[in-house]
């Protein structure tokens, strides 16, 4: 190898990117020649200080905030204008009078001509808001209604009808169900939330609505034997159609109806179980934190603590055992949430030999506490989760991308590290191995 | 029959795969202006373009590679005006200064601390900022974000010879410059 030949390997030899061989090659010049081996000794000490002293820059929380939202809110906007032409024309039932004829006569067509996709469940055009629901479950199930926001997170729906309506809003959760969207309609100075499930290809359509307008003799009114059954139990059955289901129940002072083809005791359950795990359920797993101090030691080891008011652990140090597994990670983060099933089931297996799990989460926003507590809850993890702000990744120092994922011996020192998602598989043997 | 899931889709999948990137992305973009206010702009416009051209996206396809060259793109049109012209650095000055220091040291390691021990961060983020964006790029990428050379070259689009022949440039270019500044606040005799 002559001069400049080394020297266009200079970089590569300082990134130890050559092949052995080369590498040979490589030494063998730098050896005997003071210049080229001038050149590569300084081309690596820059290399060095500039990794020392210019660290990764994590965004401001501001910045990724406003993204998120600017990024939220153009999909949301597309989606209300679709639908907002349509939503001029539904819901509103006064107009429903004169709909209410042109539809039938296209079911009688169909009904005739072809046999439709569903059968209809047409029902008075009333004051009664069950007759109201039947008919809006057939408009849902024709397309005829759209949410004015799609969306699959209960949250997101939840956050917008509560912008929309004045009552307590509990977005049911259902289990084996995706959540379609939602929209809010007005009948008169009343608010009404509608939102759509899918099960398979079973729609389940909810309705909700102030209880004390419906109690007050307005113009959205139940039969008296509803109210007294929902004032005494809570819960309320219409079978006026033995094919489509209606339940109504209490929660709050709201009144939630739920309307879908499937068999009564079905869609109770579902409903009691949506009523159950709604998003403000207080009955919570109770493992979210705040991070509230980090202490750098001399020893390059981290410790941090965090807000806890139960009296278990709340600092590193105290929780951190024989390994500990600390991953950074956030809800919105896909390949993390990916991941979350396979520590849950690591910190569960491994408990008992000292290893630890805990998820720093780098969500940000107002409301990350709750935001975060609910998915969570709704994702069973077990482990603590911190929630980081950015000091954390910081002090981490290594923090390019999410997951990011540290595991920290016995000493309470970093010893493997690793930058995007992982398998179970491959936790358990590094688990394995550092135990030994 | 059921309304629209189109939008939340492509949401959804942009939120999940294009998010998580952000992080590499703004401080790319820090490095890259030299300034918060340009980054924050350089990383929004990014972002807002990725999401409007989300479906030119391939999946299953470095995601990161080509967020990093929009964001590039993005960058050069931008800044294009404003290109400073090169200065001319004299690289012999320092491996002057090296052989003759380092016939008095033994330890490389020290003698690195020794030549650059009294820069301040600002000199290093000033010593960065005076590289023209073909280099600092490269730089950034690999000695600053710790990406590998097929990363990079798939960055921004160039064979791995010239991602390997612009670091060892754009390294001297540092190199002499960060000499230059200790030098010139008397840290170096």
């Amino acid at each position: 190898m002559d001069c400049n030949e080394v020297l266009e390997l200079i970089s590569s030899a300082v990134d130890e990117r050559l092949e052995k061989d080369t590498l040979k090659n490589f030494y063998q010049h730098t050896n005997v020649c003071k210049i080229c081996r001038n050149v590569f000794e300084l081309e690596s000490i820059t290399k060095k200080f500039i990794q020392t002293r210019v660290q990764p820059i994590r965004t401001p929380d501001y910045l990724a905030d406003r993204l998120i939202s600017q990024i939220k809110n153009s999909a949301e906007s597309r989606s209300s204008y679709k639908i907002n032409s349509i939503l001029s024309l539904i819901l509103q039932w006064r107009k429903w009078y004169v709909a209410i004829p042109a539809i039938a006569a296209i079911g009688l067509y169909f009904i005739i001509f072809s046999p439709p996709a569903h059968h209809y469940h047409t029902s008075p055009v009333d004051n009664n808001i069950i007759h109201q629901i039947y008919n809006n479950y057939d408009a849902v199930v024709d397309g005829k209604i759209k949410p004015t926001l799609t969306t699959d997170d209960p949250s997101v729906l939840e956050n917008y009808l509560k912008e929309n309506v004045n009552y307590n809003v509990n977005i049911p959760k259902l289990r084996d169900c995706v959540l379609v969207g939602g929209t809010v309609s007005q009948f008169d100075e009343e608010k009404l939330s509608h939102i759509i499930y899918k099960h398979g290809d079973c729609i389940i359509y909810f309705s909700l609505i102030d209880f004390r307008v419906v109690v007050g003799n307005r113009s959205i009114t139940l039969p008296q034997k509803a109210i007294d059954e929902l004032v005494r139990t809570g819960w309320y059955y219409a079978d006026d159609h033995k094919c489509c289901s209606v339940i109504l129940w209490l929660k709050d002072s709201t009144l939630y109806i739920a309307a879908a083809e499937m068999e009564k005791d079905k869609l109770m359950a579902y409903a009691k179980e949506g009523n159950k795990n709604n998003i403000n359920d207080s009955k919570s797993i109770d493992n979210v934190f705040t991070l509230k101090n980090v202490t750098h030691k001399n020893d390059h080891s981290l410790d941090f603590e965090w807000d806890n008011n139960s009296g278990n652990a709340n600092n590193f140090k105290s929780f951190h055992s024989k390994l500990t597994i600390i991953n950074f990670w956030a809800t919105w983060c896909g390949p993390c949430r990916k991941e979350l099933p396979d520590l849950v089931a690591i910190s569960n297996e491994f408990a008992t030999k000292g290893v630890r799990v805990i998820g720093i989460s780098t969500d940000r926003g107002s409301n990350v506490v709750a935001d975060v507590s609910e998915f969570i809850n709704k994702n069973k993890v077990t482990y603590p989760i911190v929630i980081d702000n950015g000091e954390l990744a910081k002090a981490f120092g290594n923090v390019r991308g999410i997951p990011t994922t540290f595991l920290v011996n016995e000493e309470g020192k970093v010893v493997e590290s690793f930058m995007g998602l992982r398998t179970k598989e491959f936790f358990v043997e590094k688990i394995n191995r550092l135990l030994q | 029959m059921i309304p629209q899931k189109k939008q939340t889709v492509k949401e959804t999948e942009f939120l999940d795969e294009a998010i998580p990137h952000m992080d590499s992305l703004y401080s790319f973009a820090r490095r890259l202006t030299g300034n918060p206010d340009d980054a924050d702009d350089l990383l929004q416009d990014t972002y807002l373009k990725a999401y409007r051209f989300w479906d030119k996206y391939e999946k299953g396809t470095n995601i990161r590679a080509w967020l990093f060259r929009i964001m590039k793109n993005s960058f050069i049109n931008r800044y294009r005006k404003e290109t400073k012209e090169p200065e001319t650095i004299d690289f012999d000055e320092i491996q002057d200064f090296y052989t003759k220091a380092k016939d008095t040291v033994d330890d490389n390691d020290d003698l690195g601390k020794k030549i650059f021990s009294g820069l301040l961060d600002d000199d290093v983020t000033r010593a960065l900022d005076s590289l023209s964006p073909d280099f600092k790029t490269v730089v950034i990428l690999c000695d600053i974000e710790g990406y590998t050379y097929e990363e990079i070259a798939e960055f921004i689009d160039t064979p791995i010879g010239t991602v390997r022949s612009r670091l060892h440039r754009g390294r001297k270019l540092l190199q002499s410059k960060l000499f230059k500044y200790a030098k010139e606040k008397g840290y170096l005799k």
